[in-house]
């Protein structure tokens, strides 16, 4: 297992070298520079401009800027911000609690609204509370974040006293960004959920199990659900690693500090550094979230676990 | 599992909540006297990168800079004139070239080191080196030959040219006094130690800054110990925010939302003339459009109050020229020059304009440009009025570095765009000289430029004046921009706030600000 994790792990280093490849190369195909965002700012002279460029080296090629960038990332260097000229890494590593924090709390409102939803679904499959379920969880989905966030605050926040409208400040003030975050993951769970449940639910050891004597209840967490497991934290492992991206829409109304809305900041000034350095941040977090939830599936099903074992025996 | 994991959680949150609850103040019992908060709280809209001044210009940076920071020389916006800061007194040589300023004796940096004329010194050294990359604070200390330290409290600023407006310039406080020592040690947060009336204490990029009092502060004492400013850049949030009571001021509300907090007997909405002109700039390169005739006919043709109501929710003031209502040698008194104001709008002498330009009938098709929601709204409006003229519209949205890359690059047609306008009459030469990125028309008219020089280095104060009419009367009469209207800047805050100085450039002053218990 130990070795499966390393090889994936190194697997990351060629998918790193594309990103970054890929941002400097449409980075550079966006209108404007770093310069063009510092003039929008202040009055300059061409002279000025052309010694701001310099600077910067903007006046050599894309492939140049590239591999200084590469020369650095190599020796753990991920550069500094054209703007604040602070350290990406740091930048990225003040925003990263908040992200996480948001991000664990989305899935955990996602998970206990659709998974109940789910199973409910798919023992009452085709029947009107079907259908009433599947709705709800779509509403979830197609509720814009921005419309549901800035209802939450003016509805929630602005009556109940502990709840903040805004900001990172203390547990409580994860509350409401987490409804809105969650909300909208819940119809892909649900209805994940649901169909794997579906599977499921007509295996004929579940009959067994019925035919022991055990409740219904029983049989559907304990027996249905676990077998029905692996798609659902495939689906929430997923979408966890994408919040870890951070979500901009929520973070600017919420004036949340994560990474989503520093990562659109630095598009919008063409902080180059800042977007390279933080994407490959954050496809580094999504391939470790990813491998997480693939070592995980051992945990849950002993025949994966069986698996990596037999594999160790037969390279004996 | 799963469930125990989630359970848990479940119960983590509802502990913290209950802690959150008990952490609530106990109110004190009501007293004759009035009794303030030690701090207050301030939601800001626009981020902030750096608390060193020379790094930054922005108004938001500004208002930091001028509670951590002293300039030697104050601008007072309300009267449009300068007051003494660290320097009591200051002297000018005849050819505006050597200044010479007498130094406070009595003021120290928040590290304890005493102000000394070597720390004005040092700031320019520091700043026209490495200490800044802003090209508008280079470009300012630039325009200084040298800086002699006579002694501890005298210092000599010899400029290379003479600029009879350097003291406006200066006095911004981009240009506040650093400390040697404090730099030297420590060249990030150095930069950060003033002389001002409050102490950088914590500073979270995009998220919030917190100042402490400087109990050693040589003016007037701020009556807060503590002030933070929250950055919230969402508006609505924002007023949210301030109806809660999270926060105490709410800078720069929607303005459609004005009507809320009117409704709100909580909370005072104020709203200032703004001192940001949004303006229309013509590119002069594109043949077309280098004819003043049709720009003339546009400029009449086009209904200020009408994007103001449209495009800004009526809140703003029409702009009838491109020179400030508030900087220096400003002049309006068309009809006594034998000119006709832009506005109200003209449809009859616009096409009078029209019947002289190159296009007598219209027809033509100009590409306008923006980079923000609210000018798009603008140019909409703009779209429509121009049908008057027969003249099509084509909208163009960009995002900023776009915008601007455009710009420079000359490629476009037409811009809408803001700039923040200033007291100092010469400061106007960046939008009608060549060689300046603000120039967005590229105009060039040697006569201006000729104007411009002379007001540069006269001293008879109404000779200077006529200099500056004389640069109106012929950017009336060529329009190479149409000035639209000048934003109004709003702030909503708490009854119980006072002691806050609100003003139009937005660069608000809080030294003195209070909030009630």
């Amino acid at each position: 297992m130990l070795r499966y994790a390393i090889k994936r792990l190194l697997l990351m280093i060629p998918v790193i070298i594309g990103v970054s490849f890929l941002i400097f190369f449409i980075m550079d195909l966006a209108p404007g520079n770093i310069i063009d965002t510092k003039i929008a700012e202040e009055n300059m002279t061409d002279e000025e401009a052309e010694m701001l460029r310099e600077q910067y080296n903007l006046n050599g090629s894309m492939i140049s800027r590239y591999f200084k960038y590469m020369g650095g990332l190599v020796r753990g260097d991920l550069g500094k911000s054209y703007i604040t000229g602070k350290p990406v890494l740091e930048s990225y590593l003040e925003k990263l609690p908040a992200t996480i924090v948001l991000a664990a709390a989305s899935i955990l409102v996602s998970v206990i609204i659709s998974i109940p939803l789910g199973i409910y679904s798919a023992i009452k499959r085709g029947t009107f509370q079907d259908n009433t379920c599947m709705v709800l969880s779509f509403l979830g989905l197609s509720i814009p974040n921005f419309w549901l966030g800035l209802m939450l605050i003016i509805t929630i926040a602005l009556n109940v006293k502990w709840i903040p409208t805004s900001g990172f400040r203390g547990i409580a003030s994860v509350i409401l960004p987490a409804i809105t975050v969650g909300t909208g993951l819940t119809a892909t769970l649900a209805r994940t959920t649901r169909s794997s449940m579906l599977d499921v639910l007509n295996q004929d050891y579940l009959r067994t199990e019925r035919a022991k004597g055990n409740s219904e209840f029983r049989v559907v967490m304990r027996y249905a659900l676990v077998n029905a497991l692996i798609p659902i934290i495939t689906i929430a492992g997923g979408q966890f690693a994408a919040c870890l991206g951070g979500s901009v829409l929520t973070e600017t109304i919420f004036a949340w500090p994560g990474v989503g809305r520093l990562i659109i900041d630095s598009v919008n000034s063409r902080d180059v550094p800042m977007v390279v350095g933080c994407i490959i941040m954050k496809s580094f977090s999504i391939g470790l979230v990813v491998l997480c939830v693939d070592l995980l599936y051992a945990v849950i099903d002993p025949r994966i676990k069986a698996m990596y074992a037999r594999g160790r025996r037969r390279r004996k | 599992m799963k469930k125990l994991i989630s359970l848990l959680l479940v119960l983590a949150l509802a502990v913290s909540f209950c802690f959150a609850n008990g952490a609530s103040e106990g109110k004190a019992a009501p007293v004759a006297q009035v009794e303030y908060k030690d701090t207050a709280v301030i939601g800001f809209q626009t981020k902030t990168s750096s608390i060193s001044p020379p790094t930054q210009t922005s108004v938001m940076h500004r208002l930091f800079f001028n509670l951590t920071h002293d300039t030697l020389v104050d601008y007072d916006e309300e009267t449009s004139s300068l007051k003494p800061g660290l320097a009591k007194s200051w002297t000018v040589s005849d050819d505006f070239k050597v200044w010479t300023f007498v130094l406070r004796d009595d003021v120290y940096f928040h590290n304890g080191e005493k102000f000394t004329a070597d720390d004005v010194l040092f700031t320019w050294e520091f700043a026209k080196d490495d200490g800044s990359t802003n090209a508008t604070v280079k470009t300012t200390y630039n325009k200084i030959e040298a800086i002699k330290v006579i002694d501890d409290t005298t210092v000599e600023i010899t400029l290379k040219n003479g600029d009879i407006d350097f003291l406006y310039t200066y006095s911004n406080e981009s240009y506040s006094v650093l400390n040697r020592e404090a730099v030297t040690a420590d060249a990030a947060k150095g930069p950060g130690i003033g002389t001002g009336p409050y102490m950088n204490d914590e500073f979270v990029v995009s998220d919030h800054t917190t100042l402490q009092r400087n109990e050693k502060y040589w003016g007037e004492l701020p009556p807060t110990k503590t002030l933070e400013f929250r950055f919230i850049s969402d508006a609505t949030t924002r007023l949210a925010a301030l109806e809660a009571g999270e926060i105490d001021v709410c800078q720069g509300p929607n303005n459609t939302e004005h009507n809320i907090i009117r409704a709100n007997d909580d909370l005072i909405l104020y709203v200032c003339p703004g001192m940001n002109l949004t303006f229309l700039a013509f590119n002069s390169e594109v043949p077309a459009l280098n004819d003043p005739n049709l720009r003339l006919a546009i400029a009449y043709a086009i209904n200020d109050q009408e994007i103001i109501d449209g495009a800004a929710s009526g809140v703003g003031s029409v702009s009838d020229g491109m020179w400030g209502f508030f900087t220096y040698g400003y002049y309006d008194d068309w009809a006594g020059a034998g000119l006709a104001s832009y506005q109200p709008q003209n449809i009859e002498k616009a096409k009078e304009y029209l019947a002289k330009s190159n296009y007598p009938n219209g027809g033509l098709t100009i590409r306008m440009t923006c980079n923000s929601a609210w000018t798009v709204g603008a140019l909409q409006i703009i779209q429509a009025q121009l049908k008057a003229l027969n003249i099509t519209v084509e909208v163009q949205q960009l995002d900023s570095a776009g915008f601007t890359s455009m710009t420079k690059a000359k490629e476009h047609e037409v811009v809408i765009q803001s700039a923040a306008l200033t007291g100092a009459g010469g400061d106007m030469a960046k939008f009608f000289t060549a060689g300046n990125t603000a120039n967005t028309a590229t105009y060039n008219n040697e006569k201006v430029t000729e104007l411009f020089k002379l007001a540069g280095v006269e001293k008879d104060e109404a000779k200077r004046k006529d200099y500056y009419k004389q640069i109106q009367l012929i950017i009336h009469e060529e329009a190479p921009y149409i000035p639209l209207y000048y934003a109004g800047t709003g702030v909503a805050y708490s009854k119980k706030v006072s002691g806050a100085v609100w003003n139009g450039s937005g660069k608000f002053d809080y030294s003195q600000v209070k909030v009630e218990k």
